[in-house]
């Protein structure tokens, strides 16, 4: 009797705390705004025109999903989901019972949203130009996007100053791309971000990816620890 | 003139006291540093390093970049700011008139990109003058310089600082960055040929050619160096045009 009891209270405190969180991410999806949904779209409607037209000559895929569409989930986390750039981030930080909750589940819900426009994406573009599978393509995209969304969430958490965080990893990203030729020395293949894009040239791809989201998931770790100072 | 000039001061003054700019200038100096510096290791990979102009020319053309993108960064919030901080109204209920405030925005921005774009130049110039391990005269240092500024630092400064503040004036911040990330990601892995480049580039079109001409590619298509600032000079303008026919920017007058 007591052990039903005891089930049914932890079963009702789940279902409360899942609501409190459904509630939560609501909110944060009014406070992005309708802008965001309409950028996203229009990006995304643009890849699968560009999947549409572009030739077999270009590789689509990394192009799109290991290059471009990690950053734009990187500025959407740092613009739309800001943290210390928020005005009301003070007012937050002084009374929520846990700053590093409101961070996580502010970012969960920006880089969820991205995330599945970013599916779709390459759902469509998979139904024009079947070269790739959903599942490589889903771990083509999640790493670097990933990373470079955690990036600028402790960006964000670091500086006050309004699209300093999508700065940084914008410069990151772009000297990712400028830096393509450090492949030569070895190692180096284990870090890049982008080894599909740059032809995978010792066939580790796999083991890269998994460094790439330990390094996100480090990121994260930094961030907690910064988030118990405020 | 004088209300124009009032507004190129301050954001002259502003851009230039921000800590962020002179980080991205020390970052991508230390950057240019590793790739290029006169060192055994570069000197053997790099086989015309020791050339002055091919110097200016490899700075201008792949490192000037990551300047370039930080600085779009920055000023690509000089006009949303003014609106969010409450600068705007106030602004509007003074006699200021729409094209004395976007032509101070726009100079502003110009001189500081151009200036930030000079230092980064001087910086590593001069950097190499004092290291190079051979002996180098000084004009052959300045000359390239000078040609680098006339040649591509300003329409280059003058794109990006127009683009980056007057298109998020009229657009969307966030898909602006986009924007200017698909734009400088594709001139960043664009690789040099010996044929004409896209006259779209940035920093690596054809009219970077004018400061240094490959030996194995000495040709130079007057054409395509025309297109490229055309490309840069015309879009700069045309930005800061579209600018002047958004009605609702202003105040009607």
């Amino acid at each position: 009797m007591m052990k039903r009891m005891a089930g049914r209270t932890a079963e009702r405190t789940a279902e409360q705390t899942a609501g409190k969180i459904a509630v939560r991410m609501a909110g944060e999806i009014k406070i992005c705004g309708i802008n965001f949904f309409l950028v996203s779209a229009a990006f995304t409607a643009a890849l699968i025109l560009f999947a549409a037209i572009a030739g077999e000559l270009l590789d689509f895929y990394p192009v799109s999903f290991e290059v471009l569409f990690p950053f734009y989930a990187a500025i959407a986390a740092g613009e739309w989901g800001k943290t210390r750039a928020d005005s009301n981030f003070d007012i937050i930080a002084a009374q929520s019972k846990s700053l590093f909750q409101w961070v996580l589940l502010r970012f969960a819900t920006v880089f969820g949203i991205v995330s599945l426009f970013a599916v779709f994406g390459m759902a469509a573009s998979s139904a024009m130009r079947y070269e790739l599978p959903l599942a490589e393509l889903l771990v083509m995209y999640f790493p670097p996007a990933f990373f470079l969304s955690s990036l600028c969430a402790l960006s964000g958490i670091l500086c006050r100053q309004e699209h300093a965080a999508a700065a940084v990893c914008g410069l990151v990203w772009l000297i990712t791309l400028l830096t393509r030729s450090l492949l030569r020395h070895p190692g180096f293949a284990f870090i890049y971000l982008f080894i599909r894009f740059a032809g995978d040239p010792n066939q580790i791809w796999l083991w890269n990816k998994g460094i790439v989201t330990a390094a996100g998931l480090f990121l994260w770790v930094l961030l907690y620890r910064k988030c118990r100072r405020f | 003139m004088r209300k124009i000039f009032a507004i190129v001061h301050y954001e002259y003054k502003m851009q230039f006291m921000c800590l962020a700019a002179w980080g991205i200038l020390l970052a991508a100096t230390v950057l240019s540093q590793l790739d290029n510096f006169p060192s055994a290791g570069n000197l053997a990979r790099l086989e015309f390093l020791k050339e002055p102009a091919y110097y200016v020319y490899r700075i201008m053309s792949l490192d000037s970049l990551i300047l370039l993108f930080g600085l779009l960064f920055l000023l690509a919030g000089r006009l949303p700011l003014d609106a969010k901080t409450g600068m705007k109204p106030l602004l509007l209920s003074s006699a200021l008139r729409k094209g004395q405030y976007v032509w101070g925005k726009l100079l502003g921005g110009f001189l500081y990109v151009f200036s930030m774009l000079c230092i980064f130049l001087l910086l590593n110039t001069g950097i190499y003058f004092i290291a190079a391990p051979f002996a180098i005269s000084l004009s052959a240092c300045v000359v390239p310089l000078v040609k680098a500024v006339f040649v591509s630092v300003i329409p280059v400064s003058l794109f990006v600082s127009f683009c980056s503040i007057a298109l998020p004036g009229m657009m969307d911040i966030r898909l602006f960055y986009l924007l200017a990330a698909v734009f400088f990601g594709f001139n960043a892995s664009y690789v040099g040929s010996a044929d004409a480049m896209p006259f779209y580039l940035l920093t690596s079109g054809d009219l970077v050619r004018l400061i240094w001409v490959h030996p194995r590619w000495p040709f130079v298509s007057m054409g395509s160096v025309a297109a490229n600032g055309l490309f840069l000079v015309g879009s700069g303008l045309a930005s800061a045009g579209l600018l002047f026919l958004k009605h609702r920017f202003w105040r009607a007058e």
